[in-house]
Parts: structure tokens; sequence; C-alpha cells
């Protein structure tokens, strides 16, 4: 820590983690602040879609554009974090082709490579799509893990030298004449002042409170999307559906699982850090899921979730609100100067949300740097996957050792840090093939304080039994690496809670045979490690 | 919708509960094994995201299919496994001697007419010290004999004509082992069947079942092979006849993993394909059939499962069946693999691990002391008579030994 | 198709510690019993039996129970209130004076829940609990859960019912009885 720097970023989901990034690279003293663990609210609870932009092509072409360039920046620097699965946008008989011809002709517009293809070789090349469509395109979606982008991107920034302070929460600003000139936050060890030349709001829908603490009012609008999680890969591509946006129009494939969302309802601020899947937004997701791929009505459901899109409002539902990245310059706005906010966006478009901010910052600060986040791979993608899992292989001297070739995937080079041989060769969760050597990498790169941050950065009970295998051994080791080994019984409490709140929306079938299971091994608290 | 969830082999309704792993074979006798759980439904997701994710370890996989008699949620654990060693499985380093060992007929067919040559021949040091370094061959390993007269031979030279006086017939499904190295059982069946009062006839044309060609990979073989014998066995079943057998992995084979692993169409025979003794067992209870068995019958005999007696679910006819056989003192043996399964424990890389998975068997074997161990399996046969010296008889044969001549 | 009934005195679904138990009483008593069961062992869900890896079956056997492992009765044939016989997945029928229901909760699939409602899996047997399947569960995950006391409705000999009438030979034991008396057991 030092005594002043020159940006404090506030949130540490996607965008902050990118604007650190930017700000470090470009040579910024620079202060990443995230009351909780790195991505852990909406930048966790998306669908993992890289867009290509297709989506907005027609309604908002400048979203378009700066999707599907993005996509094409990200699949370049981000390889460990993206899937380059492709999307389809399938036209339904009661959709009609009008919209699709519209569709194509505006993703042409802006850049994007959508081409139509014939229904009949679609259905045969993916199976699980719904085999009474009357047309197809392709277009360039991916899939992104938002968690191991938002690592890659923090780790970067401490890589060249910005400093991350997790588990803080900002209670007020420091002003001097008007001017924000830093922070006070709170955390475990009690309250202190941060200075920073300036201070940069990224808390999604948490900014317009935090703002307010500066006299600043930013007129948002909570928009709660709720998330389905089915248990293994229905198909290998994104599918969407190709009329206007609508509920639950989009499946993605993430890792092991099919991710089927969105819903899209306006919720008040005072529920968005507890957002909970109704009975009627599961129903909802249900039915129009399985018109983009039928066998969703016969696949186990391991989970819902649902988090908040800090949309910016200029009234009228949350799907029509600006989806836009919104700078927020509050000298020139409020006359507030020393603070900036960035929120809106996207997932996809995180990188050039922080590299506007960044443009801002260094004009204030009066630094003549260039952006150079497009060109440089991200931590874990310098190298490609293939490679270092044939150096894992050569080192271990045994092909396909449980849990490397996960680890690989989901670190990239990052991985070759990792001690596979002895202690750490054991496989944890078996659902996720996460092993104690990334187990203790994760420890000991993220400062993981419970097995939910260890989850977030490992994929750790994110399975199909959603831990009940795992999460006692998995309990045991965290307590043990941390040197807390009477906490385990804690970790292991808490963990399940959290995991009960996904389960119980969707609650029956093969779920609930594994709630029963899961509340017979470990339904008393006082369950001894 | 979400009535019930889907997916292939039901992999989806896992819940990790790990019992799979508790009665397998061999992940006790084998660290490098990942065992069912893992093998089967874990990898399975990871497989379907990227087929790098096959772990090699899978050719461990004995096929017993203990895992999925013991999921209490219905995996087809064993199959999903197979499944992924047909898609993913790397070519094998012995693929002569595999080749060899998977096609059976193949072979029987190229030794029968040696039979004797092949029976002296192969037992010799110096052949099998070529089979072991150049074939990848167990040294260790006692071959099967090969008869000089193959079963349909026999049927067609000696016993056809004589089957044309009866007036209800059953269809034989013999199989190879029966065909090239042991005659003595189907004439057994023969003379059970006749007994009983019904001709046996033989199916239009037979091939190998299959179990040793999908066990190594073959899978384009396999399915080739299935669709004879579906074709003889649902004209056999049209024309009124009940398809029996004398092997329980044959008849597995052909009841279920044809539809399920090879994807082929079973409706047409499956309900009237079935082991001779369940199929005994019925007809004496429902008064059809009535065998008169000998009075001074006396032999001391240990039944053992074979693994896929168990997955099919039907010993229970056969044990009942030999309890009525009178001076036959029947011990029931613990279901326990005996390693062998099928071609697996010829591999000479596989010997330690086939010996150490029967080990549990072969001593209760030895405690049970008996005359002789019966089984429905004919590698279960092999491996038992070379691991404890013990005779092992098909309980069809036992029946014929019993009966009234 | 002939050749695959056997006959019993009693048949009892299900091989948990509670079907277990009530083929053991009526092996003792001197009655034919056929136990199905659908795995190998019990201690998945009963930590309690652990030890012999096949948990009590194999003591079955030696009473004279014969045991399907691995098996799973998918339906029966009735005689209006009077179940006749069962059928099993591997193709075996079991005829019986008597039948014991010991299928267990949802993990032993005895009850089974979709979206909409949860039903009894073999017979339809009517079941107790409520359809809003919001007040299947308690958020909190440590609190009683309402759906471990859900279960068959029975009558006074504990007999199940099928649309509002009770089986004759139809008896329920062990979690399918649902009650507060199993709760979290």
């Amino acid at each position: 820590m030092i005594k002043e720097y020159d940006v404090i970023i506030v949130g540490g989901g996607i965008t902050g983690a990118c604007t650190a990034r930017d700000c470090a690279l470009r040579g910024l003293k620079t202060l990443l602040i995230e009351r909780e663990d790195l991505c852990d609210g909406a930048s966790g609870r998306n669908h993992g879609l890289l867009h290509s932009g297709a989506r907005y092509a027609v309604n908002d072409p400048e979203g378009a554009r700066e999707c599907i360039r993005e996509n094409l920046i990200l699949k370049k620097i981000a390889s460990n974090c993206v899937e380059a699965t492709g999307g389809l946008f399938i036209s339904l008989p009661e959709d009609g082709l009008d919209w699709q011809a519209k569709f194509v002709t505006k993703c042409r517009e802006a850049g994007i490579d959508a081409r139509i293809l014939d229904p009949e070789k679609v259905k045969r090349e993916v199976p699980a799509v719904n085999q009474s469509i009357i047309g197809a395109v392709s277009v360039p979606d991916a899939s992104v893990d938002p968690f191991r982008l938002t690592d890659a991107n923090a780790l970067d920034a401490v890589r060249h030298g910005a400093d991350i302070l997790k588990f803080c929460s900002v209670e007020d600003f420091v002003r001097e004449s008007g001017r924000v000139v830093g922070v006070r936050v709170r955390n475990a060890g009690g309250t202190q002042e941060i200075r920073g030349r300036e201070v940069v709001l990224a808390a999604g829908i948490w900014a317009a409170r935090l703002a307010e603490k500066a006299g600043v009012h930013i007129s948002m609008l909570p928009s709660k999307g709720s998330l389905l999680v089915f248990g293994h890969r229905v198909a290998d591509i994104v599918i969407n559906r190709c009329r206007k946006p609508s509920n639950a129009d989009i499946i993605v494939p993430d890792d092991a699982v099919s991710v089927l969302g969105t819903t899209s309802d306006k919720v008040p601020f005072e529920d968005c850090d507890d957002m909970r899947v109704t009975a009627a937004e599961v129903e909802v997701l249900l039915k129009e899921g399985v018109q983009l791929v039928p066998s969703l009505a016969h696949t186990r459901i391991i989970r819902a979730y649902a988090g908040v899109r800090p949309l910016v409002s200029e009234g009228g539902d949350g799907r029509s609100a600006s989806r836009g990245i919104v700078l927020l310059d509050h000298e020139t706005r409020d006359g507030v100067p020393g603070l900036i906010t960035i929120t809106g966006g996207k997932l996809t478009t995180a990188r050039l949300m922080a590299e506007m901010t960044a443009d801002l910052v260094c004009s204030k600060l009066g630094v003549n740097a260039k952006c150079r986040t497009a060109q440089l791979p991200l931590t874990g993608s310098e190298t490609a996957e293939r490679k270092v899992s044939k150096v894992i292989d050569h080192k271990l001297g045994n092909k396909a050792q449980e849990g490397t070739l996960a680890a690989v995937g989901r670190h990239g080079s990052e991985s070759l840090k990792m001690d596979f041989k002895g202690p750490g060769a054991e496989l944890v969760c078996e659902c996720e093939q996460v092993t104690r050597a990334e187990i203790a990498y994760s420890i000991k790169e993220f400062g993981v304080r419970n097995l939910q941050d260890l989850r977030r950065h490992t994929r750790i009970g994110m399975g199909t039994c959603q831990g009940s295998h795992c999460v006692r051994r998995a309990a045991e080791i965290l307590a043990e690496e941390l040197g807390c080994p009477d906490r385990a019984g804690e970790f292991l409490n808490d963990y399940l809670q959290e995991r009960w709140k996904g389960m119980t929306p969707v609650l029956w079938g093969e779920t609930l045979r594994e709630a029963e299971f899961m509340r017979n091994r470990y339904g008393r608290k006082d369950y001894e490690i | 919708m979400q009535e019930n969830s889907l997916s292939v082999f039901n992999f989806e309704a896992c819940q990790k509960c790990s019992i799979c792993n508790t009665v397998c074979p061999m992940m006790a006798a084998n660290p490098s094994y990942p065992g069912p759980k893992k093998a089967g439904p874990d990898q399975e997701r990871y497989r379907l995201k990227d087929p790098a994710f096959y772990d090699y370890a899978l050719k461990y996989c004995l096929s017993c299919k203990r895992c999925e008699v013991a999921c209490p949620s219905g995996v087809q654990v064993a199959d999903i496994i197979q499944k992924a060693r047909l898609e993913h499985a790397p070519s094998s380093k012995h693929p002569m001697r595999d080749a060899m060992l998977a096609h059976t007929d193949f072979m029987g067919t190229l030794a029968s007419p040696f039979a004797g040559l092949v029976n002296e021949v192969l037992p010799l040091r110096p052949v099998k010290a070529v089979l072991d370094g150049a074939f990848g061959i167990d040294a260790r390993r006692t071959f099967p004999k090969y008869s000089s007269e193959k079963f349909t031979t026999w049927f067609h030279r000696k016993t056809e004509k004589e089957q044309a006086r009866f007036d209800r017939f059953v269809t034989y499904f013999h199989g190879c082992y029966v065909n090239y190295n042991y005659p003595q059982l189907a004439k057994d069946f023969v003379k059970v069947m006749n007994a009983a009062g019904y001709g046996v006839h033989l199916l239009e044309k037979e091939r190998c079942c299959g179990v040793a060609l999908v066990a190594n990979n073959f899978g384009r073989q396999a399915v080739r092979q299935a669709k004879v014998n579906i074709a003889s066995m649902e004209k056999a079943v049209a024309g009124g006849e009940e398809v029996l057998t004398t092997s329980s992995s044959c008849t597995y084979m052909m009841r279920n993993d044809y539809s399920e692993v090879l994807n082929l169409p079973t409706d047409g025979y499956r309900d009237s394909l079935s082991l001779a003794c369940k199929w005994l067992y019925g007809k004496i209870q429902s008064g059809d059939v009535k065998l008169r068995f000998r009075k001074d019958f006396r032999m001391k005999l240990s039944y053992h499962t074979a693994c896929h007696m168990q997955r099919l679910g039907w010993q229970t006819y056969t044990i009942e069946l030999l309890k009525l056989v009178p001076g036959v003192e029947l011990t029931v043996l613990d279901q326990n693999c005996c390693g062998i399964a099928g071609t697996f424990g010829f591999k000479k890389e596989n010997y330690p691990y086939s010996q150490k998975v029967g080990s549990v068997l072969f001593e209760d074997i030895r405690r049970s002391n008996p005359q002789a161990v019966v089984t429905e399996c004919e590698t279960c046969k092999w491996q038992i008579e070379m691991s404890t010296g013990i005779p092992v008889l098909n309980p069809i044969s036992v029946i014929a030994a019993a009966l009234e001549d | 198709m002939g050749g695959k009934t056997m006959r019993f005195d009693t048949v009892v679904i299900g091989g948990g510690r509670a079907g277990q138990e009530a083929a053991l009483t009526r092996a003792r008593l001197g009655k034919k019993v056929c136990l199905v069961s659908a795995g190998l062992t019990l201690h998945v869900l009963e930590p309690g039996a652990e030890g012999h890896p096949y948990g009590l079956l194999k003591n079955l056997a030696d009473e004279g129970v014969t045991v399907l492992r691995g098996d799973v009765v998918t339906g029966g044939n009735w005689d209006g209130m009077l179940l006749r016989e069962v059928f099993t997945a591997n193709g075996v029928d079991l005829q019986a004076d008597e039948f014991v229901l010991a299928t267990g909760r949802f993990f032993s699939r005895g009850l089974v829940a979709d979206m909409n409602g949860i039903r009894e899996s073999i017979f339809g047997a009517d079941v107790d609990c409520p359809e809003d399947r919001s007040l299947w569960f308690d958020s909190d995950f440590f609190a009683p859960q309402p759906f471990e006391s859900f279960g068959v409705k029975t009558d006074g000999n504990k007999r199940i019912s099928i649309g509002g009438n009770f089986a004759l030979n139809v008896y329920a034991a062990g979690k399918i009885l649902g009650g507060k008396y199993n709760a979290g057991k």
C-alpha cells in the first residue's frame, strides 16, 4: 500500500478489473477496491456469453459494432477465457423469416460475419436444436468465462504494479474543497483513508448508491436477469432466437454446463444484494428455452441464479433502456472533480469501457500514455492451451492426469505454476475436476477467504452435485491451507447454505434427490469434521 | 415438462454417492483406474466439451457392470465407459493380438480343423514366449482347448434329423465358445431340451454375439455381426420359437447392448431371448415340463454368479432350478468378479490385475470346497479352472448329468 | 411370455432398512419372501448400516430370502384393489399374497417429483404433500425440510391408497410412510 494513488477504482467486477489493468499498463499507480471477492456481483451472474453483437444489430447498431470489435480482440488476448463456439440465430415457424432478413442486413452493416445457413444442414449438425426451425444464421458468438476473465485482468494489473484491496467496502469519499481526493474504507482491520488523484466508480448497480455519498445522482434502473444452469452441454454452440430480444432466448455452453437466460424485470435497489429466482421466472425460462432446445424439458437443472444489470434509465422497461456504455465525468456533469463513473455496457465490452475510462483518467492527470490492452495477451493466455497441457503432461510423464487438463482450460499458462505432483494430485471436486494443486494456487494468487471465493476461481462445487460429494474435503483442505483447521465446519456450512439458495428454485427431479442426499450428509450444523 | 430427466445412459441421474466405486473390482486392484464414477458420469460431461478429456485409463474397465447393479440411480455406468472407449480410445499397441482375441469366431474357424495341433502347440513354452513377446498375450495364461469337431458339424451330422420328431421347438444360440471349444455343453443342452419334450433348432445364421469385439473397440464389426444375429433371431421368434442360450454374456450383449451400445433394434426378439435355465425353471413351475432325475445323483456345487448374470438379474432362476435337482448340495457364493472379463485377462499388461481382481472369488471357492463350480459364463470357467484347479460346469450340464437315462 | 413368473408369500419392494426388516421379520415367520433392491447396498443414505459392503442383504440370503439386486419394480397387475403380481425392469414377474412398499423417499425414488407435483413412483399411490412447490423446502438449508415429511397416504394398517381406494394387500413401510415421524431421518 502506498500513500497516494493516481487512480482508485471502486468495484472488482469485470469493468473494474479491466480498468485497473489498463491504468496499470499505462504506468499509473493504481488501486482496485472490492467489498467482497472479485467477480461477486453481476460480472459473475450472467450468461458467460461473448457477444458477436448480432443480438444488438437491429436495435443498437453502435452496441453491435462495439461488441464485434471486442469479440475479436478478446479471442486474441484472452484465449484461455474464451471458447470460440460460434453462435446460431434460429427462426421458428411462428417467427417467420422477415426479421431474419433485417437481422442479417444489420449484422453485415455492423461488420458482423452473419451467414444464412441451410436449416436442414443445421438440424443435422446440431441435433439438439429445435427440429422445426425454418431458418438459421451463423454468427461469431462465443462462450467466455467471466470468472477467468476477471481474474486474468486482475492478475495482469497486479503484475504491472496495481494493488488490489478485497473484502473492503468504501464507506465514503474523502473530499477537499468539493474535490474527491480519496476514499474512506472499512475492512476487518477497521477504517482508513486512502488518497487517490482520481476515483473511478465501477461498481455496477451499486455505483448509484455510492455516488449519492458524493452528492451525485445517477438515475439507474436495476434490472434482474434470471438464468438456469443445466447439468451438461446440450449443444456445443451458442443458440439464440432470431427475433426481437425477449425472455430466455439464448443458451450458452459454459465449460461442462449449459446456461439458459435471461429474464428481465425491474427490481428495487434494496433487493440487489440478495437476488432470488422465483418459481414464475423458472417457468418462463423453461417454457421459452425448450423452443430453442427441446431436450431442455428433460435435462437436469442443477441451479438457478440471478444478476442485476446496471442499466442507466431514461424511462421504459429494462429491455428497452439503454444497455450502452455510460462514462460519466462528474467534474463536468455535476461539478464534483476527482470522480468518474463507468457503468452500463456488457461483459463483452468491458475492455473497451476500461479503455474509455483510462483515457479520461489520463487526460485528467495529464498523462500521455496509449492503451495497450487490445494487443497484450492477458495473464494465462500468453501460451496456447494445448502447448501448456503438453508441457504439464511431459513434466508428469503421464498422459491426461486427472484434473490437469481442466486446470489448463481454466488457467492457461498459469497452470504451469501448479504442482500436480504428490498431494497436489488429489482430485477434490470430481464433477468439475479441481485438484488440490489448483486449490493451492488459487488460495495463493487470489487471497481466498472461504469456499465461495474458492469456487469463483476454480469452479469447485459448481457441477452436477453442487458440492455434495466434495464440499467436506474441500473445507478441510481450505482450512488447512489457510492455517485455521478449526474453521472447516464454518466453511462447509456457509457454502452449503449458498448452494441451497440456487438449488431451491429448481428443487424437483434429480436435484431434489441430490438435496435429500445432501441433507442426509450435512443437514446438521454440528457436523463434525 | 421436467417430468423426468433424460440423458445418454442416464448419466445425469448420478448423485455422486460413489457406491459404484465401492463395488468396482478394478479400482481396488489398480490405483491408476479412476473408478466408475469418474470414468463414467463425471468425465462424460467433460468429454462432451472436448474429447481430449478422454482418460486412457478407461481401458482398465472390465465391463463387469457391477457398478450398474449397485447404482441406486439407474446410471448405466459401464455403458457410458464402453461408448467413450468406442468413440475415443487411441489405437491399440497390440492391434494384431486384440484382433485375434476379439474375433472369436474367425479364430475358431481357423483353429478347429487343426484342433489337435493347436491344443498341442499353444501350451508349449516357446509358443507362449512368442505370444507373450510378440503379441502381448500373457505366458501364464492357459488357453481354452479347441475341439476337433465343431458343435454345428456334430449337430447337422448326428442329431438334426432326430430333432424333427418333436412337435415343439426352441432355437439355440450356441455362441463361439460352445461351437469351437466346448461342444459338450451344446450336446448337454440338446439332451436337456429333448428330455423336456422340445426339439432344438439352430438360428438360420449365427455370428459371434460381438461382446469381445466391443470390448476391444471393434464397433463397426460388432454392428455387422449383430445385424445378422438380429435378423435370425427375429425370424425364429416370428416362427413362434423362443431363442435360448447357455451363456450369460452373449445373452446380455444381445438383450441389452445391441440396442444400448450399438443402437440396433431389439424389439423383435428381446422378450423371447432367454437363458436356458430361466426358461426351464418357468416351464417346470407352470407344469409344462416335468424332468425325471436320477435317484443316485450326488454333487457338491458352488454357484458363482457371473457379473453379466448379476446384471441380467436372472441368477435366481438358475439357483432355484438347481435346488430342484435331488442330490445337489448347493452353496451360493458372494457375487465377485473372477477378473478375466472376456479377453481382458489374456492381455499381458492386464494379467496381474486380472488375477488380483479374482483372488477374492478364488478364496471363496476354495473355502466352499465343491466338486465343481457352476456358472453360466465361459470366460469365468477358464479363469476359475486355471486359478483354482476346480472344474467349472454350466448349470445345463449339471441338469443333463442328473437326468434319468 | 412364459418362464419368468416366480411365486412368493411376500414381495418386499425396496432394499433399504425398512424393506430388509420387513423381509427378515416375515422370513423368520417361515414365509417365502422375495426382496427387490435397486442396488447392492443400503449404506448410501443410511450411514448406520455400513460394514459389510452389501449391508444386510447377505444376511437376508442366509435367512432364505430371495434377493433381486440391481432390479426395480416397474408396475403390477391388479384385481380390483388386490395386487396379484409385480414386474421388474429385468423382466422378472413376481406373484405374492402380500406386498410391502418400502421404496423410500426421493433419493431412492419411492417418490418422484417434477416441477408440477409429486407422485409415488410404482403404483401412483396417493401422496400427502402440498402442490405448490415453494412449500416443499425451507430456505434455511439446516432447518427441517418439508419434503422430508412427504409420504403416501395409508389406512390404519398402513395400506396404501390409490385414487382414494385402499389397496387390500399392499403395505407401506419406512420413509415412504412420510409424516413428522420420519422427518429428518
